[in-house]
């Protein structure tokens, strides 16, 4: 478990994680990662690389076939489901799907997230209408989700991942749907959110987001990690993924061991961490 | 403080939502409590009712002769014999023939050619107040018809057989209209409950993902349930005081309503029924949580 708030330590491990979907698909094979906190990470790479398995993993919607995967220091394995819930109300997720409810307003489905944490009424529509505003669709505030188009919506799901000011926040494809200005929107949003404190990973194949950027960028390639060169960045055309090629057969709690949950209870040291350390943090809460 | 208000205001949402589903589970629940304690409000009047008769029962012996006065301490002990016996008043002829003239008040003089001889001495058994099992009174009455020289013996039989057999009636019926309650609040409100988690899975899944409690998710639809229950019951017996009172007013008078003396239930005994409503709906909806809530 991280004791200290320190910049640099760990916030998410993956160590030697193979992710294989019934019958025989191989997502993720023995990778290791290390997301710093603090930092700002890109994972690339084509469509079926991992990008979203590797997420799904980090926030416990899906478990390893085999590795060991760790938040804040706690193997997800072992931790119990008050703890896995507990974790999750300080991990924003902006999901590919958008996972919104269309018969609810965009205010409505960005409040979910912060009614969950049990935040107050005027917090909730302050901190929206922020979000909204920043994201470009103020103006779509009373609308039903449904209603809105991809961009929109994706947008929507953005905002509600970043509601609570998460200290670690995974968004997959979270310019897929999007123009230039709004990607440069969401950016903005994703820089505001790191030089706060928060942790992120995004999951895209949208060079421009990252093919500038000081941060880490990590590329996906048939379900294993590369780092790639800087002239990669811009080279989007990796060969298609070839699942029939390397065929593994599904090793179920190799590594992870029997589901036993451990004795470390329910918290999560996922305190958001801002450049400057605990200090800097006390003078964002005031 | 905030996770109170915070559960409130989803069960207000919630209501709005899928309010025609609540109305019906609510009136639904509202009607089992009012048959359900009509039935039961009459029982307890009829039961009230059966214990003052009790109180009034006397069993007359008529004898063939006039007891000697050394033969009565052995009819006495005989009578005694039985347990349950309160106290005995010996008749004799005269006795008897001077309470019918008085009850004849100014018509006595049809008795003027008739003297006491033609009316039966006869002994008077009052039994003791618990002693209110139709099968036992019936039980002593046949003993007393072995005692030497009984005639015939007499005690309201055929009445007190027709309201033993009438309360064990409504008895049936309380029970009837209480499984009937307990079968519509639990299976009525799970259903409702299995209705509302149904329609609510995509939400709920969500909210799962963003990190809800299990106290968040389930708090409001158990705080439905048990709202269900309390207003259901609540509204149940308050319809059930107007009705009282709507009878009360209309048969009020001489009447046969009057020999009863009906009386609306206690404090104690509204409160117990609200809490078993309460109970059985919290209940139901707890079975549907475990049922039906995958989370």
């Amino acid at each position: 478990m991280i004791e200290t708030d320190a910049p640099g330590r760990s916030v998410v491990e993956l160590i030697k994680v193979t992710k294989v979907y019934p019958p025989d698909v191989v997502a993720l094979q023995e990778v290791s990662l290390s997301v710093l906190r603090g930092e700002m990470l890109f994972l690339t790479g084509m469509s079926g690389a991992g990008k979203t398995t590797m997420l799904k993993l980090m926030c416990n919607i899906e478990s390893p076939t085999s590795g060991v995967v760790e938040v804040a220091g706690r193997n997800l394995a072992r931790v119990r489901p008050s703890g896995i819930q507990k974790m999750r109300q300080k991990i924003g997720v902006a999901y590919q799907d958008f996972r919104l409810l269309p018969k609810q307003t965009a205010l409505q489905n960005i409040a979910m997230a912060m009614e969950v944490a049990y935040q107050g009424r005027q917090a909730i529509k302050r901190r929206a209408e922020e979000l909204l505003e920043m994201l470009g669709i103020a103006d779509k505030r009373d609308k039903l989700v449904g209603k809105l188009s991809r961009g929109e919506q994706q947008r929507v799901a953005l905002a509600r991942a970043a509601a609570n000011k998460p200290p670690l926040l995974l968004a997959d494809e979270p310019t897929g749907n999007l123009d230039a200005a709004a990607a440069g929107r969401v950016v903005n949003l994703f820089n505001a959110l790191n030089a706060e404190g928060s942790t992120i990973v995004v999951a895209t194949h949208d060079a421009s987001i990252y093919r500038d950027t000081n941060h880490r960028v990590l590329r996906l390639v048939h379900g294993t990690l590369i780092e790639p060169a800087a002239e990669q960045l811009v080279d989007e055309s990796y060969p298609p993924f070839d699942y029939e090629s390397i065929a593994v057969p599904a090793q179920e709690e190799e590594a992870g061991g029997t589901l036993v949950p451990d004795d470390d209870g329910d918290d999560f040291d996922l305190d958001r961490t801002p450049p400057g350390g605990e200090e800097s943090e006390e003078e964002n809460a005031r | 403080m905030k996770q109170l208000a915070m559960l409130l205001r989803q069960v207000g949402r919630n209501y709005r939502q899928t309010w025609g589903t609540q109305l019906m589970t609510l009136l639904t629940v509202v009607l089992s409590v009012l048959i359900f304690s009509f039935f039961f409000l009459v029982y307890m009047n009829m039961l009230r009712a059966s214990d003052r008769l009790g109180d009034d029962i006397r069993i007359i012996v008529y004898l063939d002769e006039e007891p000697v006065p050394e033969l009565r301490p052995q009819i006495e002990r005989k009578i005694r014999e039985f347990s349950e016996v309160d106290r005995i008043a010996f008749v004799s002829r005269q006795e008897a023939y001077n309470r019918l003239a008085k009850q004849l008040g100014n018509d006595r003089d049809v008795l003027a050619d008739l003297g006491p001889s033609f009316l039966p001495p006869s002994i008077e058994v009052y039994p003791q107040k618990n002693l209110k099992n139709l099968a036992r009174v019936e039980e002593f009455a046949r003993y007393l018809h072995t005692l030497p020289g009984a005639a015939k013996v007499q005690y309201g039989h055929g009445w007190l057989q027709r309201f033993s057999y009438f309360t064990n009636l409504l008895q049936i019926i309380v029970l009837m209209s209480g499984a009937l309650l307990i079968l519509s609040m639990t299976f009525i409100v799970s259903y409702t409950i299995r209705l509302t988690v149904i329609a609510r899975q995509e939400e709920l899944e969500i909210l799962r993902l963003l990190g809800a409690s299990s106290f968040y998710i389930r708090g409001p639809l158990l705080v439905e349930g048990i709202l269900q229950g309390l207003l259901g019951s609540g509204l149940g017996l308050y319809a059930l005081y107007l009705l009282f009172h709507w009878i009360a007013q209309k048969f009020s008078g001489p009447g046969l309503l009057n020999l009863f003396d009906f009386r609306f239930f206690s404090p104690l005994m509204m409160a117990i029924i609200l809490m078993v409503s309460v109970l059985l709906c919290a209940a139901g909806t707890t079975f549907s949580i475990r049922r039906f809530l995958r989370i």
